[in-house]
């Protein structure tokens, strides 16, 4: 770092913003919490952090500053070449499609995009189902930032330490997003009712944007819960799903299963952390580890895009 | 409990990692006290980061007295079905079966709490043996650093809950900000009786003095109910915000919960926290002489429970089921 080290904003509307700023800068970044749009003049890049994804779209588009607010200003962000990095709540927010959003918010989960990933909230379940697990690591950034690795369970050269917490998976990847690791498991009770309305859902031929919990209750009484659809175009295919009760374990990763997963055999091989472009995302928490591939690799991104 | 697939990797649930995590992916937000499916969908909508299932909110339970419990978990699984953000619930103190229960019922996390009637007036859980996290009260570092040590993966002020007055809870988080201060100020040779005259474990004691912090994330609870108390305690160094009755006893919920997500985040902008500050209606009233009030809460402590100083008067008991709101050991 002969010149001056890059800026890197972390989004500090609520969730891990502290822990982010604390791995940036011990791989040589500056860093600088985001509350507003006018906070966002200087930055090089900007970190998304784990947290609750219904509050942030909330506190980010409800702000009460003159002007533009955060949220109008991060969707341009994101389509400048400046590297953007989510992490859990963070990738909800980057993905272009998401399942599993709250059904009580008027207008769903609020989305920045700009990453084309169809994404499940709260995949594995509440919070007894979290876990930690070997992911995969990073793609190398020459010199291994590992001596300070703990974990003990096998974690090298080629894994992670990856933590997951009420994480998200990503269902469904475009065709130019690169996939930086899998995982297979089987979704929990509510996430299992979810997709099952997805893949009747794409089985129509519907290209479902957004689609809410369903609310066990308002079933009953014969309510039907929010869907966000819009007309069918041919960009995707509605073959993605067809995973169904078939795939279990199979060629890549690990089958895992957790408590409070639904019945049955519907184990599906999900995604978890993927980049497309300057854009990245990990549905487990960098931040929680004192492993900084991840944030070293994001920096190198920075880095390049100067 | 751990699954595996094909001998590649393990998940391994339960961790402390896990369980402090989740609580740092709360910090900044507000966690509400609801008491049915309608309340919590105002709470999800209105922007909070969890909701705390209730049957009845502190304020009510200190007006109406009677032994305070665990929810009924038809409640709670009702409130998980209507909301995606995490619910918590209270299990009495030292009640490890209110706990497994809660477990049971899977909500995201448990609140062992001094708000319920004690069920053991000298032990707390142990909350170590559970892979769901718990969150307890403090009033002081050495309550904290106690909580801890039983395994507590977040911490809250105690506050003084349902009065709307956040003069305990001032008094609680500037206890701990100045407790830790004067840790770290110590030659090392002094950590071992300040760990002693604290009663906390001296491995925690000596952390804290080193890292200058607390090891797990610190809210503020007890008698928050505006914008500006939500800021005022954020502005005191804690990390997030716990509201209970201060949204459902004021007149217009909706808006003020709104509010008080708006000022947790941007804490530190008077000018922001001026435009949700306005026209919110009348917040609950409250109770300003908390000394006179006979419900104390906050001196609840397994083994601790004693007053120094006055002991406020009993209350008139009124039929066969109301009780006193001390524990057993309150003798006078």
């Amino acid at each position: 770092m002969s010149e001056s080290k890059p800026l890197i904003g972390v989004l500090a509307l609520q969730g891990a913003f502290e822990e982010h700023q604390k791995c940036l800068e011990a791989v040589g970044c500056r860093t600088k919490q985001i509350r507003t749009a006018g906070d966002m003049e200087d930055i090089d890049g900007i970190v998304l952090p784990g947290g609750e994804s219904t509050a942030m779209g909330l506190i980010g588009t409800g702000s009460v500053h003159e002007g533009k607010n955060v949220w109008e200003a991060l969707k341009e962000f994101t389509e400048t070449n400046k590297p953007v990095w989510g992490t859990c709540a963070g990738m909800i927010l980057l993905a272009e499609r998401c399942v599993g959003a709250s059904a009580v918010i008027e207008n769903g989960q609020s989305l920045i995009g700009g990453m084309d990933i169809l994404v499940c909230r709260n995949y594995f379940g509440s919070q007894v189902s979290s876990f930690e697990m070997a992911t995969p690591a990073p793609p190398s950034v020459g010199n291994n930032n590992n001596d300070d690795n703990n974990d003990d369970d096998g974690a090298n050269d080629t894994t992670y330490p990856g933590v997951f917490i009420r994480a998200p998976a990503i269902l469904d990847a475009g065709k130019d997003v690169q996939v930086l690791g899998k995982v297979v498991a089987t979704p929990c009770r509510q996430a299992a009712v979810v997709l099952n309305e997805l893949e009747a859902k794409i089985k129509n031929g519907e290209k479902v944007v957004q689609m809410g919990v369903v609310d066990a209750l308002d079933r009953d009484q014969g309510l039907h819960y929010k869907v966000v659809v819009k007309p069918h175009d041919d960009e995707s295919s509605p073959e993605e799903e067809k995973k169904e009760g078939t795939d279990h374990g199979g060629e890549s990763g690990m089958t895992i299963s957790l408590p409070g997963a639904s019945d049955g055999s519907n184990a599906r091989e999900v995604i978890c952390a993927v980049q497309k472009n300057h854009i990245l995302c990990t549905a487990f928490h960098p931040e929680l580890t004192e492993d900084y591939r991840w944030h070293a690799y994001f920096a190198k991104m920075v880095a390049d895009s100067k | 409990m751990t699954t595996n697939g094909n001998g590649n990797g393990s998940a391994t649930v339960g961790t402390v990692k896990v369980k402090q995590g989740l609580a740092q992916m709360l910090k900044g937000g507000v966690i509400m006290d609801v008491m049915n499916v309608e309340q919590a969908k105002i709470a999800e909508a209105a922007g909070a980061v969890a909701v705390m299932a209730l049957e009845r909110i502190p304020a009510d339970i200190r007006r109406d007295g009677g032994v305070a419990r665990m929810s009924d978990p038809a409640l709670i699984k009702e409130i998980k079905n209507a909301v995606t953000i995490p619910v918590m619930a209270k299990a009495r103190i030292g009640h490890f079966v209110e706990a497994q229960i809660l477990e049971a019922c899977e909500v995201d996390y448990i609140d062992e709490s001094e708000v319920l009637t004690m069920a053991d007036d000298v032990h707390h859980l142990d909350k170590t043996v559970y892979n769901v996290p718990f969150v307890c009260g403090c009033r002081n570092l050495g309550e904290a650093l106690r909580r801890i040590a039983e395994g507590a993966s977040m911490l809250r002020t105690k506050g003084e809950a349902g009065t709307g007055n956040v003069v305990e809870a001032v008094r609680h988080a500037r206890q701990v900000q100045g407790d830790i201060r004067r840790l770290s100020s110590m030659s090392k040779d002094e950590l071992y009786v300040a760990a002693k005259e604290m009663r906390a474990p001296y491995e925690l004691v000596k952390q804290v003095a080193e890292d200058g912090k607390l090891p797990v994330v610190n809210f503020a609870a007890g008698g928050v109910a505006t914008p500006a108390d939500a800021a005022l305690m954020m502005q005191l160094g804690v990390d997030g915000v716990f509201v209970g009755s201060g949204i459902f006893k004021s007149h217009n919920p909706e808006a003020r919960a709104r509010a008080i997500v708006q000022a947790t985040t941007h804490y530190k902008d008077p000018k922001v926290l001026m435009e949700v500050s306005t026209g919110l209606g009348p917040a609950m009233v409250g109770i300003s002489d908390i000394n006179a009030d006979p419900v104390n809460f906050r001196d609840r402590e397994g083994g601790e429970f004693t007053y120094k100083g006055k002991v406020p008067p009993k209350k008139d008991l009124h039929g066969y089921t109301e009780t006193q709101m001390y524990g057993s050991s309150w003798n006078n």
